[in-house]
Parts: structure tokens; C-alpha cells; sequence
């Protein structure tokens, strides 16, 4: 049970990956040997080759992810994405483009067939293509090797921002060295 | 006082005025006005208290934490629309955009006339506006927020001659952190996590967090409290029931959840408008890269609006999200991705929102589950395809490379004669890919049983002490961010309802004490 004083408190983000806010996550789903196969070649597709940074445990990292993602989903949700995995890693024979896993595909044979999924008329066949693909670019995208490549920084960004805004809420003036940017000619 | 899921072994059932289930825009604010009249409130709320100091930039720890589902919510139709909505302390204000808008005098006229109800129309509305306005710090940014993403937007569209304004924002001392969709680490953008329920808990109010809410609980056909199941955080499962007895029940878990919950004991009656009339806002996004650094994470979210083409029920805003996701959205996968990605920093993500021409439905599936349905119109569908054009239009009068569009069949601009193959033939409302966040109307009030589901406190016409709260209230959709004309419409309920306790002839306990 929080006291007052806790649920009251206002201090800003400490910016942790892992906060400590007394939340628990779930345990992680469970996963059949062959969707986790098919999940895990999935990955190796979704994720992009050099130059792009290669992370040493990609696939640990996306089935943590996954297995940690599907416990908040409805059970019908979490059904559908189990069942997309599938339905993806088999997308090259039900597309009708080769006999064969995309897993098993050259790479950018594999990439072709699912951007050509995403490029489908089909709704149904965009929706299961984009659900399990986001999530694993999604976590692809959220991992701090790739933020360095990106020039991304949100950290040492966020923490300027915060002590800028208690420097206000104390009374304190904002200077022309507060503004953010102009970072080109056009917007200068 | 927060109650989590442990909390439950000791103590599970509980008595109160009023039991508010929900903890968003319309749920917050109807608990804080209620417990500030000295009414004893208990609210219930599906997910956890995740203050401030938790929030970070980090999508696959902030997903399951803060959306609902984890963010795996889709409304059926031609095209599927994903929407997200928040599942936590302060609701879906936790993720929004902190737009600050009231409904226009259009819109709130349109109500008055439509319902004869002076209370919906601009004037009966002024002063809880006026009020909502002041609690959330409504207001336009300060220039230290503003990045060059915006400062594109707003170039570009003078260069074209459009309209473009300046949006009032619920934020107090906003310096544009830029992670409005995952939590304001600053505490500056005025969610009702740090505004409507630090209201209410100083007056006393408990809040039972990590419970479901299942049923209402009806006693000789009065609504007299609702019952719930407590969450178990490690297997998601439900582990105890809770129960909550109250005088009143106020229910505000959103226009999707609110209906689904209603719909299970067959409520809506005599007009069967119950979770029809549902409305969302659907909108386009547009992402365009520039050949010079843009930084658009460096800067508020939403600063200003397109509104030249308001009349037509377009608007465009941008809107920067986290690299984590982006990702999410992006059309392509492995190494074409990454070529898009590489010049994050070059890009400005941009949105067309359209307003519903014509409403969809909310019903109850399996398990219980809330089950959207939306089609877009032929109208929308002509709209979205404008928006768009125009949107990226503006983006390549202002230098973009390269533009990548909502349409799964045709990804890519790379000129303004490339917007030429924008065509209501050559790009059928199937191939759109749209999203949403602002949900509203399935539970309409009204003056007239026949025609809505509450009457002008909040209340179902065919269950007595079981009120709405949220947006579900709407009689149509409104055209703009819905937050604050959703709390203020919560205002008028916690008015209503305050005054009907207090003519019950009970003194409220806080009152008392």
C-alpha cells in the first residue's frame, strides 16, 4: 500500500531503462519449441545486416521481448500473434513466391518477401506482417548500440530538460543558450 | 492511498460515496471534483501507479507497463485502425500529446441544438471549460520547447500561405523533452496522474490499482457498487475478487472499454445505442526525410496545427516519436529499413487527422472483450488521400527528399510530381494505413431516452446510480483532441451527481468528519 507522500511525490524521471517504481513485471509467456524457432529465424530477416549495428544477442533480446509482451495481451490477441509467426516464417509458400521457409531464403530474398507483405492489398496480410515485425523493430530500435549509431542521445538530452525545467519552476530566467536548435540554415 | 495488487489479501472489499472505475481524463477529473465536495471516492483502475521518476525514452519497457494490451489494439474494419489507450494511473493522459482543445462553438452548438440541452452548448459550457483550463495549466509553449521539426512545420506553411496555430497545451513549464507518448519524465505535461489525482487523494480518495473490473453490482435494479478481479502482476491472471458498494458508480474507462463493460449486463435500453455511434479521429502518418539534421526528439511534441483545412475536418500537427517506436511503423524491414532509419535525425513524422463523417460500433466478444468497428467513408477515405498530398506537399516545398506515405501500395514520394499517383482509384481505403488515439461516443447523452444512453448527469436511463464519465459521452466527434472537452463534461456529471447525494439526504463522511 503507497503512503500519501509517495503517490504525491512529483520528482522527475531518474530516465533508468529499468526504474525501480515497485512494478512487477509479468512472467514471461511460454513458447512452443517450433514457434520459438520460427520467431527466432524471423529475427535474423527483420533485422538489418551491415552496416547497420549488429547486436550479439539479437534473438535473445526479441524473444525476451515477445515472451515478455504476450502476458498483457488478451488471450485471443496473444493467440493471433503466436499464430502470425507462423503464418510468416511459412509466408513464401502461401504467397505462392518459393518452396520454401523465409527463414531459409537469401536475406534480401527474405526482406523482398516481407516488405511484399506489407505492401499487400490485403488488410489481413498487412496487419499479421506488421504486428510481429514491429515488435521485433521495435526492440531492434530501442537497444542503446543502435541509439549510439543513430546519434540518438535521449539521455543527457532528457537530463538538460529536467534541470532546465526546475531552474523555472524556481524562478529562474531562460537564456538564448536554453533554446534547442536551429540545427540547419533552413530553420535558422 | 494506492492499493496494488498485494494490498488485496488483507483487505478486498470496500464501501465508499462513489466508486469511479477508471483513472484517465473524464475518471480523475469526475473522482477529484466528487472527493473535493467531501464525498468519499474510491477509484478503480485497471493498471499500475507508475510515477514520474519511472518514466524513460525506452519503448520495451514502457509498452507493457503503460498500454493497454501492450499496445497489441485494433479496431476491425476497412482499414483495421490500431489505436492505443493507457492502462495505468492516468489513464490515456499519460501517453496523449497534451493537447489542450476545447470542442468548437460549431460542435457544442450542434449539441445544444441536437439535444435541447443549453448545459452542452458553448455558453453551458464556458465556465467548466474555463475551469478545466486553469487545473491542467492550459497554455501555449514556451519558445525554450519549440524544436526544428516544428519550426519546419510552421515555415512551411507560411510558405504556402496556409493557417497555421499555435496549440494550447495542458503543461506547466513544458521544456520539450519530447517522450509525451511514453510519460513526461519532467512532470511539466499536466496528465491527470499529476494533476486530477493528486486532487483527490489530498481529500482522502483511495485508489485500488491492478483491478479489473468485471460487473456492475445491481441490487433491486439500482446500481449499488461493481465488482472486479485483482491482477496477479507475475501470471496476469485473476487471482481475488474485489468488490466495491457505493451510493453512486461512475464508470470512465474510455469509449471502448465503458461500453463493453455496460453491454455485459445488457444496458443501453430503450434506444439500443449502446456502443454505436462510435467515433475516433482516424489519422494518416507522414514521414519525411531531409537533407539536413533536424534532431526532431529535441522539442515539444505537437507545438502547433495546420488548421487551413479545419473547415473541411482536416488538421495536420507533427508528432516525433522514439527510435523503439518508430520502428514499429516503418514499411520496410531489414536493410531497407535501416536505410530509412540511419537519418533519424533527418526526419520530421507528421500526421493528417480526419474527422468522422460517419460513426462505427463497440461490442462485447469473447471473454467479455471490448470488440471495435470502424469503415472509414468515401468522404474519409477522399479526405485522407488530400491530407496527405498536401501534407507531403509541404514537405517537399520545404526540402524533403523523400516522403513515406500511408499507403501499404505506394511507400514513396521522392517529388511533388510523385504525389500526382495519389488517386481515390489508384489507392483504395484498404491499402491506408491509418491509427488512432482518440476514441469517443458510445455512450451518448442526451435529453431523450429514445435517442442516448445517459441523460444529462452521466446517467444510463435504464440503470439508476450507474453514471459515464469519459468520452463516450459524446454525441459526436468533435474534431480536435478530446481531453479537455471530455473533462469538462466530467465536471458537469461530478456536479450533477454531487447535488443528487446531497438531496438523497446523506451528508457526505468527509463533510462529516
Amino acid at each position: 500500500m503507497r503512503q500519501l507522500s509517495v503517490v504525491l511525490d512529483g520528482r522527475p524521471s531518474t530516465l533508468e531503462r529499468h526504474p525501480d517504481d515497485g512494478f512487477i513485471r509479468a512472467d514471461p509467456a511460454k513458447m512452443g519449441p517450433a514457434t520459438r524457432r520460427a520467431l527466432r529465424a524471423l529475427v535474423l530477416v527483420f533485422c538489418p545486416p551491415p552496416p547497420a549495428p549488429q547486436l550479439a544477442d539479437a534473438e535473445d533480446l526479441v524473444e525476451r521481448s515477445v515472451l515478455g509482451l504476450l502476458p498483457y495481451m488478451t488471450r485471443l490477441t496473444a493467440f493471433g500473434f503466436v499464430l502470425a509467426i507462423h503464418l510468416l516464417e511459412w509466408a513464401p509458400i502461401w504467397r505462392f513466391v518459393a518452396f520454401s521457409r523465409l527463414s531459409r531464403l537469401p536475406r534480401a530474398r527474405a526482406e523482398a518477401v516481407a516488405d511484399g507483405l506489407s505492401a499487400s492489398r490485403s488488410p489481413l496480410v498487412r496487419t499479421i506482417a506488421l504486428g510481429v515485425r514491429g515488435v521485433v523493430q521495435s526492440t531492434y530500435y530501442d537497444q542503446p548500440e543502435v541509439h549510439a549509431a543513430l546519434d540518438y542521445a535521449p539521455i543527457p538530452f532528457m537530463q538538460g530538460r529536467i534541470a532546465l525545467r526546475e531552474r523555472i519552476v524556481a524562478g529562474g530566467e531562460t537564456t538564448p543558450a536554453d533554446l534547442i536548435g536551429p540545427f540547419s540554415e533552413v530553420t535558422r | 492511498m494506492i492499493f496494488e495488487h498485494g494490498d488485496y489479501a488483507r483487505e478486498h472489499a470496500f464501501d465508499c460515496d462513489v466508486v469511479v472505475v477508471g483513472t484517465g481524463a473524464g475518471g480523475a477529473t469526475a473522482g477529484a471534483e466528487l472527493a473535493e465536495a467531501g464525498y468519499d471516492v474510491v477509484f478503480v483502475e485497471e493498471g499500475s501507479w507508475h510515477p514520474t521518476s519511472s518514466f524513460s525514452p525506452y519503448a520495451s519497457e514502457t509498452i507493457p507497463r503503460l498500454f493497454r494490451d501492450a499496445s497489441g489494439t485494433v479496431i476491425l474494419g476497412t482499414p483495421p485502425i490500431p489505436y492505443i489507450e493507457g492502462r495505468c494511473v492516468g489513464g490515456s493522459t499519460v501517453l496523449n500529446g497534451g493537447m489542450s482543445y476545447r470542442a468548437p462553438v460549431a460542435v457544442l452548438d450542434g449539441w445544444e441544438r441536437s439535444t435541447g440541452a443549453p448545459e452542452l452548448g458553448s455558453a453551458g459550457m464556458e465556465a467548466r471549460f474555463q475551469r478545466v483550463e486553469q487545473l491542467v495549466h492550459s497554455g501555449p509553449q514556451l519558445d525554450v520547447s519549440v524544436g526544428d521539426d516544428n519550426r519546419i512545420m510552421a515555415l512551411g506553411a507560411k510558405k504556402l500561405g496556409w493557417k497555421h496555430s499555435v496549440n494550447p497545451r495542458n503543461q506547466h513549464a513544458c521544456v520539450g523533452s519530447n517522450n509525451c507518448v511514453f510519460g513526461c519524465p519532467t512532470g511539466a505535461k499536466q496528465s491527470t496522474l499529476v494533476s486530477m489525482m493528486p486532487r483527490a487523494m489530498r481529500r482522502g480518495a483511495r485508489c485500488l490499482t491492478e483491478v479489473k473490473v468485471t460487473r456492475l453490482l445491481i441490487e433491486q435494479g439500482r446500481c449499488v457498487g461493481v465488482v472486479g478481479q485483482a491482477i496477479d502482476p507475475r501470471t496476469r491472471r485473476a487471482s481475488r475478487e474485489v468488490v466495491v458498494r457505493a451510493r453512486a458508480v461512475v464508470v470512465a474507462a474510455g469509449a471502448v472499454q465503458t461500453p463493453a463493460l455496460l453491454l455485459g449486463h445488457k444496458l443501453g435500453r430503450p434506444s439500443g445505442q449502446l456502443g454505436k455511434n462510435f467515433l475516433c479521429h482516424p489519422n494518416a502518418k507522414v514521414l519525411a526525410v531531409y537533407p539536413f539534421e533536424v534532431r526532431a526528439w529535441q522539442g515539444v511534441s505537437q507545438y502547433a496545427q495546420v488548421r487551413e483545412f479545419s473547415d473541411d475536418g482536416i488538421l495536420m500537427a507533427e508528432n516525433f516519436i522514439p527510435p523503439g517506436a518508430l520502428g514499429v511503423h516503418l514499411p520496410y524491414c531489414g536493410s531497407r529499413a535501416w536505410e530509412l532509419m540511419r537519418r533519424y535525425n533527418q526526419m520530421v513524422l507528421t500526421g493528417v487527422l480526419v474527422e468522422d463523417s460517419r460513426p462505427g460500433r463497440v461490442t462485447r466478444g469473447p471473454f467479455g472483450m471490448a470488440v471495435p468497428r470502424y469503415d472509414i467513408t468515401a468522404l474519409d477515405h477522399r479526405r485522407f488521400l488530400r491530407g496527405v498530398k498536401l501534407l507531403a506537399r509541404l514537405h517537399f516545398e520545404m526540402g524533403a527528399e523523400e516522403v513515406v506515405l500511408p499507403f501499404s501500395t505506394f511507400h514513396t514520394a521522392r517529388s511533388i510530381d510523385d504525389l500526382e499517383k495519389i488517386e481515390v482509384s489508384a489507392l483504395p481505403p484498404k491499402v491506408l494505413d491509418l491509427f488512432t488515439v482518440h476514441l469517443m461516443g458510445t455512450a451518448a447523452m442526451g435529453t431523450r431516452a429514445e435517442a442516448s444512453v445517459t441523460n444529462l448527469s452521466g446517467e444510463l436511463w435504464d440503470l439508476p446510480g450507474c453514471y459515464v464519465a469519459d468520452a463516450s459521452l459524446f454525441p459526436t466527434a468533435i474534431g480536435v483532441n478530446p481531453q479537455v472537452t471530455i473533462m469538462a463534461l466530467a465536471m458537469l456529471v461530478a456536479e450533477r451527481l454531487a447535488d443528487t447525494l446531497a438531496k438523497s439526504g446523506k451528508v457526505a463522511k468527509a463533510a462529516v468528519a
